[in-house]
């Protein structure tokens, strides 16, 4: 009797991971930019789920544990296959854009109508995405595309608010800067007439760096 | 509040995460401020742009396998040996290899060995690092106690060319692992020690060796031995041969 209510609740908590399969590998295939890697992620996971099941507590965020098991399998086990480790230095993100930013939404977000991201912008925001740093693309991930709440995120990092709102807060910057980039390229924003000195990405950031050595 | 401190907190203020008075603060001055209000609507776009790859769908192979793992709870099952008892006789001499496909196992639990050959391989090949770097084997393997539910048995000192590395404690499958390193002929070599409860491994390729049955695998150039002993499974994987490979499980002390 007790072993047939232990397998349908078993059977319970499977069903109930199983629902959140299409996130996590939306989330993986961002994280790892890797198809077959994403898979993996994803495997591990559930692998990890159904090992650690009875560390789960019913009535708790199921989504939100499942992803605090994928963040951090990413983290241990994925990321550091990664040959180049990308990231960017505090002190260097930190004054980037906002200005050159602002001029360009002051005059192209005037109009409401200019949904310019969602718009025309698709496949140039997934490779802006793709080139942002793990940290700060993992954040914008479970913010932006999974809508988890600054403390949820948190906690799955590891790692205090204040950090995350600072990753997220730089990761947005930088895809918006890429992504003005785009627009001004295909015309959509008008060129500034007076180029700015500002690293315009992380690529423009590092090519800037390596001049300077 | 100025501009400066606005789009400090704008982030926050678009995805609802500030306190109530801050929120009617920021409101205040986006309604004063078209510079502002329009660096939140590239935001409100941006976000809202990236909330499109949500909608991504895992594929169905992948679906699959992950629906097997459920599947897989409360059976254990190991293949019985294919015992041929003129060539046991013989190999009580010297190493003999006998290799054959066994008939009548389903696919399924053909798949399934690869996925534990593969789980094995893959742990071989992450060059992670080692949780206790202890030159003393016996010594790494008391250190499993308390972290894993299993007592754990090394490879064993005194074979030939055999240098302990490290150890970590991994996973094979749903199961706990403990993950030992060793270095053989100057190769590295992965001897992975985990349960046998909820896994189930038949229809790879069987070997008897000394009396000992011996399942082998091959996995991205790299070979994998596999024993089960009790309710342990006892694993070995490099580029070393296999033959080598069987070798170091049969005289594992």
């Amino acid at each position: 009797m007790f072993g047939s209510r232990q397998k349908a609740r078993t059977k319970q908590f499977e069903s109930a991971c199983m629902e959140y399969i299409d996130s996590l590998y939306a989330s993986a295939l961002k994280m790892t930019r890797n198809q077959t890697e994403a898979e993996e992620l994803v495997q591990d996971t559930f692998v990890r789920a159904f090992r650690f099941k009875k560390n789960f507590e019913w009535g708790t965020n199921l989504k939100a544990w499942l992803f605090r098991i994928l963040t951090n399998t990413f983290i241990n086990d994925y990321r550091h296959k990664k040959h180049e480790q990308r990231y960017v230095e505090r002190a260097a993100v930190e004054p980037l854009y906002d200005e050159v930013l602002n001029r360009h939404s002051a005059e192209y977000c005037s109009n409401p109508e200019n949904h310019v991201f969602t718009k025309f912008f698709k496949e140039e925001l997934e490779q802006a995405l793709e080139e942002l740093p793990d940290d700060f693309r993992m954040v914008v991930v479970l913010s932006d595309i999974e809508g988890f709440s600054y403390k949820e995120i948190s906690e799955m990092l590891d790692a205090p608010i204040g950090t995350v709102m600072s990753r997220l807060h730089r990761g947005r910057k930088l895809l918006q800067r890429s992504l003005v980039d785009y627009a001004v390229e295909a015309g959509v924003i008008p060129k500034e007439s007076k180029e700015s000195d500002a690293p315009k990405n992380v690529t423009h950031l590092r090519h800037k760096k390596e001049a300077n050595q | 509040m100025n501009c400066v401190n606005n789009k400090k907190f704008i982030d926050a203020y678009m995805d609802g995460e500030l306190e109530a008075g801050m929120m009617l603060e920021i409101e205040n001055h986006l309604g004063q401020c078209t510079d502002c209000s329009g660096y939140l609507r590239v935001k409100r776009d941006l976000k809202s742009a990236l909330h499109h790859f949500s909608q991504i769908q895992a594929p169905d192979h992948l679906r699959a396998q992950i629906s097997t793992l459920g599947t897989r709870a409360g059976r254990v099952w190991w293949p019985k040996p294919v015992v041929v008892a003129p060539m046991a006789a013989a190999a009580a001499l010297m190493l003999l290899f006998w290799s054959t496909d066994q008939p009548g196992i389903p696919d399924s639990s053909k798949q399934e060995v690869a996925l534990v050959v593969q789980d094995v391989v893959d742990r071989h090949v992450r060059d992670l690092p080692m949780e206790i770097n202890d030159s003393n084997q016996l010594r790494a393997a008391s250190w499993f106690q308390g972290k894993i539910d299993f007592p754990v048995r090394p490879l064993g000192p005194g074979l030939k060319n055999t240098t302990f590395q490290g150890a970590r404690v991994s996973n094979v499958r749903e199961n706990q692992a403990a993950q030992m390193v060793y270095t053989v002929d100057g190769k590295k070599v992965t001897f992975m020690v985990f349960p046998a409860h909820r896994i189930s491994v038949a229809g790879g390729n069987m070997l008897t060796v000394r009396g000992k049955e011996i399942l082998t695998g091959r996995k991205n150039g790299y070979n994998v031995a596999m024993s089960k002993e009790g309710d342990m499974i006892y694993a070995v994987s490099s580029d070393l041969p296999v033959k080598r490979l069987v070798q170091l499980l049969i005289d594992r002390r």
